[in-house]
């Protein structure tokens, strides 16, 4: 068991956890939020409290909690997308039952970083008012000069190619051990 | 199972990009349910999100920069990163301990080029010490090839040569006490002194209590004692000695090389022969160096030993003292205050930033509320408009039917007419005030969002460095005051306190007496023979 401070091991799954918040919640600055919040509650647990057997388990279930009661709470607010409860259990199941070692995560991440450099430059640029500026479909139509509709389905492409690249890559690394 | 498939991707695909609709949310829960081939789908799909994200936040996308560093370490995935500053911050390092190490040899320069005897600051130099043996001075310590100025010297023990710059050289004897007054001019209180002078210096005169004695190109011995009684005794050359208390008639006296003279406090004179051994010369000079040169070995010795022992004893003492369990246990409590500390004030910085968003948002909240609120102000407005419309324009047609019938119209009826007129713009203007008022509202609601979103950065922020500037800079105040404690509660045991006291004197010692020798082989000519490492 880690002597660091809780708050840092929890930060060591930050992209654990964000990519269920993003499952959720559809939305970076909800899932930010709930992320947030519940780095709050890890921060704030006293050193007396039980010692706490399985970290990651203990903090995934704090997160789970911060994201239902942030859903429950959002749903009368504009910008929730609202999610069928029978789709957030599957999902919420998904993250818990999880036990993939951070090491893929990593691998995955940095697979990814490779596919997106061989990715054309408009894909590029499209995928950076998406997920960096946080741009609508039709915002980014605008800026391209095209409907909100191909755009979204580029996107859609893109995503696909980039997932099935990041597969293959990791196909190589777990066929060289 | 393959149709299944390909409605999962497609159902997964749609979802993470433009959303799905209950039905095809609940149609994907299905799929999802029990499935663990779906599920892990779902799952790498749901890692590439949160990837995209995490990258997208680190700017790496939209950076062809990073994108090369990053791509750098690609070959080891999981490896430590490497710390790129050290190699510079060696480098750094390195040149402010050169810088360092030459601004403290610039102050040792400096020290030793500034005058070594509180007596001669700021006057001329009209010479240099050119040999000091054993000498121990009353005051100041000039060290050999030193400045001699004018003022006064005063030998408790030792031999101490003055070569003036016009050639004169005076070998003196401690004890003594000598005085400088010109480069031609000397005094000699008492002591003993050893005295040639080379043509170009004829003339240099030494005067004591009784006579002047002026050498007319020669080499001499003097020796003046405590109540003044002085003798000369002449090797070489010739002097001339001029009594002080001298009448016009007093003839002028010449000593020649082999006599000498004899003259009382009283001014009683007698004539003495030259004693040549009485007076340092270059044998005396080297077996009295040599004979010192041992002594010194014999001291250096010695206190080179006890260095070592005391060198020994404060290690223990202080491997003791920070053993002891006392200041262990202070220790442990520093670092936990420490580490407690960066880790409250953390939280608070975080805190405050949560909080700051929460206002954001609930101001965020507020105003959409208000908007919402409006709303149903607005239709009822809107209503009120298409009402007073309708009535306008009933009544407009009112009139004009009457008109086409060629009906009178009715003072009423005008009377209505101007009313519903009137209502219909008030009804208009109020309407359209409602509008600005929206609009202020959407562009409030718009700032607040950009607020929100300030404010949550400034989380993601805190919460991604752990240890952001303010902290660590605190927190690195905090560790060098505990040290300073910690030095401080070592030095405050006595024990150690007095063998770094007795260190410091012993090492004083030992240069002083490393110094010496070196001055006394040099003054006796002596470097063969000794070690020069000593």
């Amino acid at each position: 068991m880690s002597d660091a401070p809780l708050i840092k091991q929890f930060l060591q799954y930050q992209a654990d956890f964000m990519s269920y918040l993003m499952a959720i919640t559809r939305n970076f600055d909800a899932a930010e939020e709930i992320f947030q919040n519940a780095a709050i509650v890890v921060m704030e647990r006293s050193e007396a409290d039980e010692p706490i057997r399985d970290f990651r388990a203990w903090s995934k279930e704090i997160v789970r909690r911060q994201a239902l009661r942030h859903l429950r709470q959002e749903t009368k607010v504009e910008w929730a997308q609202s999610l069928e409860p029978a789709l957030m259990e599957q999902i919420t199941r998904v993250f818990l039952e999880d036990t993939a070692s951070e090491t893929v995560a990593k691998q995955e991440s940095i697979a990814l970083r490779h596919c997106i450099r061989q990715a054309s430059d408009e894909n590029r640029r499209m995928l950076s008012l998406r997920y960096e500026q946080q741009a609508s479909f039709a915002e980014i139509g605008k800026l391209l000069g095209r409907t909100d509709a191909a755009v979204q389905k580029s996107l859609s492409r893109l995503r696909k190619k980039l997932h099935e690249c990041v597969r293959a890559k990791m196909r190589l690394v777990e066929m060289s051990g | 199972m393959n149709v299944d498939k390909r409605e999962l991707e497609k159902l997964i695909l749609a979802y993470f990009d433009e959303g799905l609709n209950a039905s095809d949310q609940r149609r994907l829960a299905t799929l999802l349910r029990d499935d663990l081939d779906a599920q892990t789908m779902f799952h790498s799909h749901m890692r590439l999100e949160g990837s995209m994200v995490s990258l997208a936040q680190a700017g790496f996308i939209s950076d062809p920069e990073l994108e090369a560093t990053v791509s750098a370490d690609s070959s080891a995935p999981v490896a430590e990163p490497r710390p790129p500053e050290t190699r510079s911050v060696t480098l750094w390092i390195h040149r402010i301990v050169i810088g360092t190490a030459a601004l403290v040899a610039g102050f040792y320069l400096a020290q030793i080029m500034a005058p070594s005897s509180q007596l001669d600051i700021a006057t001329p130099k009209v010479g240099h010490f050119s040999r000091i043996i054993a000498a121990e001075w009353v005051s100041g310590a000039p060290t050999l090839g030193s400045d001699v100025t004018l003022g006064t010297y005063e030998l408790k023990s030792g031999i101490v040569e003055f070569e003036f710059d016009n050639g004169a050289t005076v070998i003196l004897e401690g004890p003594a006490h000598f005085e400088v007054n010109t480069a031609e001019r000397t005094f000699l209180h008492h002591g003993r002194v050893r005295t040639h002078v080379p043509p170009q210096a004829y003339g240099f005169t030494m005067d004591t209590q009784t006579m002047h004695v002026v050498d007319l190109g020669t080499e001499f011995g003097m020796e003046v004692n405590p109540d003044g009684a002085a003798e000369v005794h002449v090797f070489d050359g010739e002097v001339e000695i001029l009594q002080r208390q001298m009448t016009d008639d007093t003839p002028r006296l010449f000593l020649a090389a082999g006599e000498g003279l004899r003259l009382e406090h009283s001014g009683l004179q007698s004539d003495i022969d030259a004693d040549l051994d009485a007076f340092v010369d270059q044998f005396t000079l080297e077996s009295r160096a040599a004979t010192y040169l041992d002594d010194l070995a014999d001291q250096l010795a010695k206190v080179q030993q006890e260095q070592k022992d005391l060198t020994k004893r404060l290690g223990q003492a202080e491997s003791k003292t920070k053993q002891s369990p006392e200041l262990q246990k202070l220790r442990k409590a520093a670092n936990l205050a420490k580490q407690k500390w960066s880790e409250v004030q953390q939280k608070q910085i975080v805190h405050e930033a949560i909080s700051n968003r929460e206002k954001a948002k609930a101001r965020l909240e507020r105003l959409f509320a208000e908007r919402t609120a409006d709303n149903g102000e607005g239709k009822r407005l809107r209503q009120q408009l298409d009402d007073a419309n309708a009535t306008w324009v009933q009544i407009k047609k009112q009139v004009a039917d009457a008109r086409r019938n060629g009906n009178r119209i009715s003072k009423s009826i005008h009377k209505d007419l101007r009313a519903s007129q009137k209502n219909r713009n008030t009804a208009r203007r109020e309407y359209q005030r409602f509008c600005d008022k929206l609009r202020n509202e959407d562009a409030a609601i718009k700032e607040a969002q950009k607020q929100l979103s300030v404010a949550r950065k400034r989380v993601t922020q805190l919460l991604a460095k752990p240890e952001f500037a303010t902290t660590r800079n605190k927190a690195e105040k905090r560790r060098k005051a505990y040290l300073a404690k910690q030095r401080e509660l070592l030095s405050r045991n006595e024990t150690i306190a007095k063998l770094r006291r007795e260190l410091n004197q012993v090492q004083r010692r030992s240069s002083k007496l490393r110094q010496k020798i070196q001055q006394t082989q040099q003054a006796a000519e002596l470097l063969v023979g000794y070690p020069s490492d000593i």
